[in-house]
């Protein structure tokens, strides 16, 4: 009977002992081989970690009281399902019930969660109303839950499109500024760790290990609500009555460079962007150069007086009409007879032959020079994706005709921005001013973190040549080819341009760019507006005056009345009509935000 | 009993230890839940300075007097005269 016993005993103590030999082994396999994925697992086995999303920042167009949002991001909810959790008998009652509240096809959504049986996570809707979130919550479907996501909105609409951007769907910004500040705008997410148990019972947060989410910047543009939808009513309105390929448009204030509107037309939703082309959402103001014509003309002509080769006043003879030039080609006035003209006159009646002799005495090289230094084939810097730098060839390959073409705008190639802001120099005094698209960034806090303020690139006039040339240009509204543009309260200033569009070989018939570029008061300049026209319907039109100033002249006393400025016309009284929107009534508030 | 009166510090230490950890991890929460609500917070505004600057948007605003036929008028002359003479002193 003890023997009997005592085995039993031993084979007790055998079997405890081996128990505790196992223990031994797991314990040191486990601390032994490999302790930190050990270590790892338990973390991962202990903790909830939730995510906390964090804002994306927006981008705001100012007005002249406040700052108006043009994109920012809205905490929409989504319905998500996990397949794995639901019994097989629970599957149809799921899908009838989120079928009910969500109007989701019940069959559509039962093969989905079959197919997906073994993951974890299945959309079921993704951005819904709050009344549609409460009542999938209300009906307490198992392993059903309702999320929140950021999903981007453009209160504005298509106003600024091509400059704003888009973003896409997972939060990428794919377009614009979204693209180009998507670091500044890009939230970082923060998450809330939590202690649990062994059936995932929350028992203690972990605060060392939590991380609040920080919020992406905000970019505050120079753009200005109002006059960008003045411009974009006007590029579009051009584009469709001259049945063009496409407008391009750019407002600048000249003295500061800041760019006030900037379009392209025909353009697009930025909230709608799957369905709008890659041509549409191209911004042509600075991705597509071409030929300026004419309206390069009062630059060169700036640039000869700049260099003391003549004067303003000086007499240059336009041969009647035709200019056999050696080794130059045959250029004409297009049906103009002009004989002698003063360099203003050629400016103000846009003479080819004036503007080629005047080539001819600047030479390749110091017109090559003159292209550089107002900055054409060269990138703006405004901060946007895409921008091309315009075309200026090398100076080794100009020749004979690049002599006498290049002062009235052909051979090179330039950007609606480019221009503008060459121009801005002529009537500002003599100053290259750097394109200013941004004002500044300020972080979630409101703490201004970047400031973009003007910059002065180079002096490329005297002031007294740059005076000059802005007093031919205001000649050319008063008794040249820009007569369209004349305002009614403020004097004017402008050049018309018309190129033909190059094409291989040399340039296709019926195939032009109309331009204009004007700007006002001419007294003291505050805003400077060029619209573009790619080959509008030659029957209809294409000269620069007829498809571009008038809608210049439009975009200009819009401004010009919104921006308060007083009439510098001798006589002119301030109109009497109201179709000034209230927004715009305060002139000189502070800006809120 | 020089051997208890150490056990009884170490205890004591180990106590006030424990007690030490639960105090910051308890303010640490409550820092970080403070630092979550200062988040809701400055959103709940930020939301609520979106829907003043969409709704005073120019264009918001021609729209809504569109919509309430409302006719928006220009400034008088006397407000705009003030308005330059107050650029004019700035």
């Amino acid at each position: 009977m003890a023997n009997q016993s005592t085995l039993r005993l031993n084979l007790l103590f055998g079997l405890l002992a081996l128990g505790a030999v196992a223990l031994c082994v797991r314990l040191a396999l486990l601390v032994g081989v490999d302790p930190a994925d050990a270590a790892a697992r338990a973390r991962r086995q202990q903790r909830m970690v939730v995510p906390l999303p964090g804002r994306p920042g927006g981008i705001f167009v100012r007005t002249r009281r406040s700052y108006v949002p043009a994109a920012i991001s809205r905490q929409v909810p989504s319905c998500f399902v996990d397949p794995f959790l639901l019994r097989d008998d629970e599957i149809a009652d799921v899908c009838i019930a989120l079928g009910e509240v969500l109007s989701v096809h019940p069959v559509h959504l039962q093969e989905q969660i079959i197919r997906r049986r073994t993951k974890r996570f299945l959309w079921v809707r993704r951005g819904m109303t709050q009344a549609e979130a409460e009542a999938v919550l209300a009906r307490r479907l198992p392993a059903v839950g309702i999320t929140h996501e950021w999903r981007r909105a453009y209160p504005c609409g298509p106003l600024a499109a091509t400059v704003v951007g888009f973003r896409q769907r997972d939060g990428v910004g794919a377009g614009g500024l979204e693209l180009s500040f998507d670091r500044q705008l890009t939230a970082a997410d923060g998450r809330r760790v939590i202690l649990a148990d062994a059936r995932r019972r929350p028992i203690w947060p972990v605060a060392e290990e939590s991380r609040c989410p920080a919020d992406g910047s905000n970019v505050f543009l120079c753009l200005d609500a109002v006059i960008q939808e003045a411009l974009q009513q006007a590029v579009n309105e051009s584009v469709e009555q001259f049945d063009a390929q496409w407008g391009a448009g750019v407002v600048l204030d000249p003295r500061t460079g800041d760019v006030l509107a900037m379009c392209s037309a025909p353009s697009y939703d930025p909230a709608d962007y799957q369905h709008a082309t890659a041509a549409r959402r191209t911004n042509r103001a600075i991705c597509t150069p071409y030929e300026p014509g004419s309206a390069l003309k009062p630059i060169y002509a700036a640039a000869a007086v700049e260099a003391g080769l003549v004067g303003y006043q000086t007499q240059v003879f336009c041969e009647n009409g035709v200019y056999h030039a050696p080794r130059g080609g045959r250029i004409t006035d297009h049906g103009q007879q002009y004989g002698y003209l003063t360099v203003e006159d050629v400016v103000v009646f846009s003479s080819n032959i004036g503007m080629a002799k005047i080539g001819e005495k600047l030479g390749n090289r110091a017109m090559y020079e003159t292209a550089r230094r107002f900055g054409f084939g060269q990138k703006s810097t405004v901060g946007l994706p895409g921008e091309s730098g315009g075309i200026v060839r090398p100076v080794r390959k100009w020749d004979g005709y690049s002599l006498r073409r290049v002062p009235f705008g052909q051979e090179i190639s330039v950007t609606t921005l480019q221009l503008a802001t060459a121009f801005a120099a002529l009537t500002n005094g003599g100053l290259l001013m750097r394109p200013r698209l941004i004002d500044h960034i300020r972080n979630a806090d409101g703490q201004v973190v970047w400031r973009n303020p003007p910059k002065v690139v180079r002096r490329v006039l005297k002031p007294s040549v740059a005076a000059q040339s802005l007093a031919a240009l205001t000649q050319v509204v008063e008794r040249g080819t820009g007569k369209r543009c004349k305002l009614e309260h403020w004097t004017s200033f402008g050049k018309t341009g018309t190129a033909q569009v190059p094409g291989p070989g040399g340039y296709p018939p019926g195939q032009y760019v109309g331009s204009f570029i004007g700007g006002a008061p001419a007294s003291a300049p505050r805003v400077l507006c060029l619209v573009s026209i790619y080959r509008p319907n030659h029957r209809k039109g294409y000269y620069g005056a007829k498809v571009a100033a008038p809608f210049v002249k439009e975009v200009l006393e819009k401004s010009l009345r919104y921006l308060g400025v007083p009439p510098d016309r001798p006589g002119s009284v301030w109109p009497q009509d109201g179709n000034v929107a209230a927004a715009s009534r305060e002139p000189s508030a502070r800006r809120r935000f | 009993m020089r051997i208890a009166a150490i056990i009884l510090a170490l205890a004591a230490v180990a106590v006030s230890k424990v007690h030490l950890r639960r105090a910051e991890t308890r303010a640490n929460h409550e820092i970080h839940r403070l630092q979550l609500r200062q988040i809701t917070l400055r959103r709940t505004l930020y939301d609520q300075q979106v829907i003043l600057g969409g709704l005073t948007a120019p264009m918001q605003v021609r729209r809504r007097a569109e919509l309430m036929d409302a006719r928006l008028t220009d400034q008088l002359p006397v407000e705009r005269e003030m308005a330059w003479d107050r650029q004019a002193r700035r």
